[in-house]
C-alpha cells in the first residue's frame, strides 16, 4: 500500500476524517441528568428522576410508558424507565417542521441483573398505541460489558405516537429457543492459545442472531480447572475462527508436566462459574516445564514486549526502569540484572532498563481480588500507557473498590467500585513504591493509611512521569508529616491562580506563604494540586479536592504532607 | 475564572443546542485521535460536552467557549474518567467501510498516532487536526509554544517512523 507522509493532516484526515459520531446531544444531557440524578440521592433526596428534556417534549403528546419485561432472571439485562416521546431529527431543539410523525423516540435503561455479566443481549423493543396495538418494534444488540446503558432508539412506528407506550424484553425466550453461538473445532495452537471455531447454529433462521454470546474457555489437566475466562464473543459472520489465550504468568497456571491439556469452549445465556461439558483434549499441547529454577534469558536488544512476553512465559517478575539516556534506543532493552543465563528461582524479579521515547513512564497493573489475603497485582503483557496508571479489576468474587496509596505520603485514590470483570480504570499516581488494596463487600473494612503494608494490600512501583515533577520538600519526607484535614471556604477558586483561595482553606497556611501550582492542569475543576512556598523553601504540598455543600460554599478534603514546624495541617 | 462550586444544572440550554451542532463533530474525530478508539472517543467527547453543558450558563460567556470545550476534553482524557474504555477493549469495531483495505490502513494509522505519547498526541491533535496556532494550543496545555513546537516535531516524526514502518 503506498502511503505518502509527506502531509501529516491529510493522514490524520484518513483515519478519522470520516467518522461519523455516534452519539448525539441527547446522550449528553442524559448523562448530565444521570449525574444529576446521582447528586440528589447522594443528598438522600428521594425525588424521582425527571426526565431532563421534559420540558422540550410537554408540548407534544407524551407520557411515560410503564411495563418493564423483566428476561430470564439473572445473568441477563432487565430494562426499565421507558419513555416515549416524537422523534426529532437531529435530536436538537425541536422545531415543529423536524417532527417526523412516524418515527417515535424509545429512551431506556439497561441495567445487569446480577454480578455475572449478561449472557443475552439481544433485546426487542415495541411501541403500543393507547388501544394496545402494537405499531412499531426492533430488535437491537446491548452492549454487554457495560452495567447500566441508558440509551435512546430512534423506532419507526406505523400509528401516531400520541399516549403511545413501550415495553422491552432482553433473551433468548424471545426467539423460540434459546440460542447460543456454537463452539467447534477446539484445538491448542502456540503454547496455551486456544483456538476455536464459532459459529451460529444452521438451524438458525436467515436474519435472526443468537440471544447469547457470552462464553467461557475452560482449561484443564489432569481433570482439574486450572484457568478460565470468560469473554463476550464479537462474530460478525456465521462461522469464524477466534482464540484465546492463556498466560502462565498472567493466569497463574500452575501446570504438572508432562501430561496433556483438556479445554472446553461453552456459550450460553448463564455462563458464569458453572459446569463444562466434556472437556475436549488438546494432544499437540505442550506443558511449560515445571517451575522451580528457570535460567534468566538473554534479552539485551529486544522491544520491550518481546523481553516482557520472554520473563512473563519463564515466570519471572518483571522492573522496567526507563532510561532517558541518548546511547540507549528507544523503547529497547539496554541491560538486565540478573545477567542471562543466571539460574534463579521462578517469580524472581528480573529490572531491566528500557530506552524512554515511545515507551511511557506508566504501568498497567492487573488486579486480581481475592476472598481474604492480598490481592494479586501483575503488570500484564500490555503496551504501557500513555495516560495514566491503569488498574483492571479481574475479579469475580465480591470487591467493591480497589484503593491505591502510597505509604510514603498521605495520598489515597480508588476506584468508584468494581463489578468484578475487568473492570478497569485510571488514575494520576504520584511516582513512588505504592501499596493497592481491596476492599470487599464482606464486611472488610479498609485500614487507615499508615505506612505498613496490611494484609489485604500488595506492592507495585509507579514510576515517574513528566507531569508529576519532583514533590520533595525541602525538609525532606516523612510520612509521619503527612496531614489529612477539611477545609470551607466560600471563595470560588480560580485553579490557575489559587493562591489568595486557597489560603482560605488550607488550615496553618500563613498569609505570607507562597502558593504555587494549580489545578493540573489549567482548566481543571475538580481537583487542585498546590505547593506551599515560605521563605523560598517547599514547605508543604497539597492535594484538595472540592465537594459542592450546595449553600454555596464548598468543602474541600485535603491530604498533604507538610515541614514540621511549619503548622500547616 | 473558573469557579470552583457546582451549581444548578441550566437545561434551557439557550445558544447550547448550536454550540453542540458546531463542535460535536470535530470534537468527536479529535477524540477520536486522542483516544484511538471509537467507544473511548465517544464517550470522551460526551463527557466534554457534559460538562460544557452543566456550566453552559458560564462557558457561554467566555471569550472562546470551543478552547473551553477541548481544553475540558484533554483535561478528562488525562484524568481518563472513562467507564467506557472496558467496552472498547472487548469488541471488535463495528463500523466496517466498503473496503478491508481501508479499515485495516484506518486502524493503522489510529494505532500509530496512539502509540506516539500523550503530550505530542495532544499537540498534534491541537494544531494539526483542529488547527490552533502553536501559541493558542501553549495556552490550551499551559506550556510554551516553544514546547508545542518541540511536540509537533515529535509527534511528526514518530508518525511518519511508526506508520512509514508498515509502509510497504
Amino acid at each position: 500500500m503506498e502511503v505518502r507522509m509527506s502531509d501529516i493532516k491529510e493522514l490524520l484526515d484518513e483515519a478519522v476524517g470520516s467518522y461519523e459520531p455516534r452519539s448525539d446531544q441527547r446522550a449528553v444531557e442524559e448523562r448530565v441528568e444521570r449525574r444529576k440524578q446521582r447528586r440528589r440521592l447522594a443528598a438522600g433526596s428521594v425525588a424521582l428522576g425527571v426526565f431532563i428534556l421534559a420540558g422540550w417534549f410537554a408540548w407534544t403528546a407524551f407520557r411515560p410508558g410503564g411495563a418493564t419485561v423483566g428476561s430470564t432472571g439473572s445473568g441477563t439485562y432487565v430494562l426499565s424507565d421507558f419513555e416515549v416521546s416524537a422523534h426529532f431529527e437531529g435530536n436538537l431543539a425541536p422545531k415543529p417542521a423536524e417532527v417526523d410523525p412516524r418515527q417515535a423516540d424509545v429512551t431506556f435503561v439497561a441495567r445487569w441483573s446480577s454480578n455475572e455479566y449478561p449472557g443475552v443481549h439481544s433485546c426487542t423493543l415495541q411501541v403500543f398505541d393507547p388501544a394496545g396495538a402494537q405499531i412499531g418494534s426492533v430488535s437491537i444488540e446491548m452492549d454487554s460489558m457495560r452495567k447500566e446503558s441508558p440509551s435512546s432508539m430512534p423506532l419507526p412506528v406505523t400509528g401516531p405516537i400520541e399516549g403511545a407506550t413501550a415495553i422491552g424484553s432482553c433473551g433468548p425466550e424471545r426467539l423460540d429457543t434459546p440460542i447460543a453461538y456454537e463452539i467447534s473445532d477446539v484445538h491448542l495452537i502456540d503454547d496455551l492459545t486456544v483456538s476455536y471455531v464459532a459459529g451460529w447454529p444452521d438451524s438458525l433462521i436467515e436474519g435472526e442472531y443468537p440471544g447469547t454470546n457470552a462464553c467461557t474457555v475452560a482449561l484443564f489437566q489432569n481433570g482439574d480447572l486450572v484457568a478460565q475466562k470468560h469473554l463476550t464473543l464479537a462474530v460478525g459472520d456465521q462461522q469464524e475462527v477466534t482464540s484465546t489465550q492463556f498466560n502462565q504468568f498472567n493466569d497463574q497456571l500452575v501446570l504438572v508436566p508432562p501430561s496433556s491439556l483438556d479445554a472446553t469452549v461453552v456459550c450460553g445465556p448463564y455462563v458464569g462459574e458453572g459446569v463444562y461439558p466434556d472437556p475436549k483434549p488438546l494432544t499437540d499441547a505442550t506443558v511449560p516445564p515445571e517451575s522451580g529454577t528457570v535460567l534468566v534469558p538473554d534479552i539485551t536488544g529486544l522491544s520491550l514486549e518481546a523481553a516482557l512476553g520472554q520473563l512473563e512465559s519463564l515466570g519471572l517478575t518483571i522492573r522496567v526502569t526507563l532510561s532517558a539516556a541518548e546511547d540507549i534506543p528507544e523503547g529497547l532493552v539496554a541491560s538486565q540484572d540478573p545477567a542471562p543465563g543466571t539460574s534463579v528461582d521462578a517469580g524472581t524479579t528480573v529490572t531491566i532498563i528500557v530506552g524512554e521515547g515511545q515507551v511511557q513512564a506508566w504501568n498497567v497493573l492487573r488486579v486480581t481480588c481475592p476472598a481474604s489475603g492480598p490481592p494479586e497485582v501483575r503488570t500484564p503483557l500490555v503496551a504501557a500507557q500513555p495516560d495514566g496508571l491503569h488498574v483492571v479489576v479481574d475479579n469475580r468474587s465480591d470487591a467493591v473498590a480497589v484503593l491505591i496509596r502510597q505509604p510514603s505520603r498521605p495520598w489515597v485514590e480508588w476506584s468508584s467500585g468494581s463489578d468484578g470483570l475487568n473492570d478497569e480504570f485510571v488514575r494520576s499516581v504520584p511516582p513512588g513504591d505504592s501499596l493497592i488494596g481491596c476492599l470487599t463487600n464482606d464486611g472488610t473494612s479498609y485500614p487507615s493509611p499508615t505506612g505498613e503494608q496490611q494484609p489485604n494490600e500488595g506492592a507495585f512501583t509507579v514510576v515517574d512521569d513528566e507531569s508529576w515533577a519532583s514533590t520533595d520538600l525541602s525538609c525532606g519526607y516523612d510520612e509521619s508529616w503527612a496531614f489529612s484535614a477539611r477545609g470551607s471556604s466560600s471563595v470560588p477558586v480560580d485553579p490557575d491562580q489559587p493562591d489568595e483561595a486557597v489560603k482560605a482553606f488550607v488550615p496553618g497556611i500563613l498569609s505570607t506563604d507562597r502558593v504555587e501550582g494549580g489545578g493540573h492542569p489549567p482548566g481543571v475543576i475538580d481537583e487542585l494540586f498546590v505547593r506551599i512556598v515560605r521563605d523560598g523553601a517547599l514547605v508543604a504540598w497539597v492535594r484538595a479536592v472540592p465537594r459542592d455543600v450546595g449553600d454555596g460554599s464548598t468543602d474541600w478534603q485535603l491530604n498533604g504532607y507538610a515541614c514540621p514546624g511549619s503548622g500547616i495541617g | 475564572v473558573v469557579v470552583l462550586q457546582t451549581r444548578s444544572v441550566t437545561t434551557e440550554g439557550v445558544g447550547f443546542s448550536d454550540f453542540f451542532a458546531e463542535h460535536y463533530e470535530p470534537l468527536v474525530r479529535a477524540c477520536l485521535l486522542l483516544t484511538g478508539r471509537a467507544a473511548e472517543g465517544e464517550d470522551l467527547a460526551q463527557e466534554a460536552m457534559a460538562r460544557v453543558l452543566e456550566r453552559w450558563d458560564r462557558v457561554s460567556a467566555m471569550d472562546d467557549p470551543e478552547g473551553y470545550l477541548y481544553r475540558t476534553a484533554l483535561n478528562v482524557h488525562r484524568k481518563a474518567l472513562r467507564r467506557l474504555a472496558v467496552a472498547a477493549r472487548h469488541q471488535m469495531p463495528r463500523d466496517p467501510p466498503d473496503d478491508p483495505e481501508v479499515t485495516d490502513r484506518r486502524l493503522d494509522l489510529l494505532r500509530a498516532v496512539r502509540s506516539l505519547p500523550r503530550a505530542q498526541r495532544e499537540a498534534l491533535v491541537l494544531v494539526e487536526w483542529l488547527g490552533y496556532s502553536a501559541e493558542e494550543a501553549g495556552s490550551m496545555l499551559g506550556i510554551e509554544p516553544a514546547s508545542v513546537r518541540g511536540r509537533l516535531h515529535r509527534a511528526r516524526e514518530g508518525l511518519r517512523q511508526r506508520y512509514g514502518g508498515s509502509d510497504e
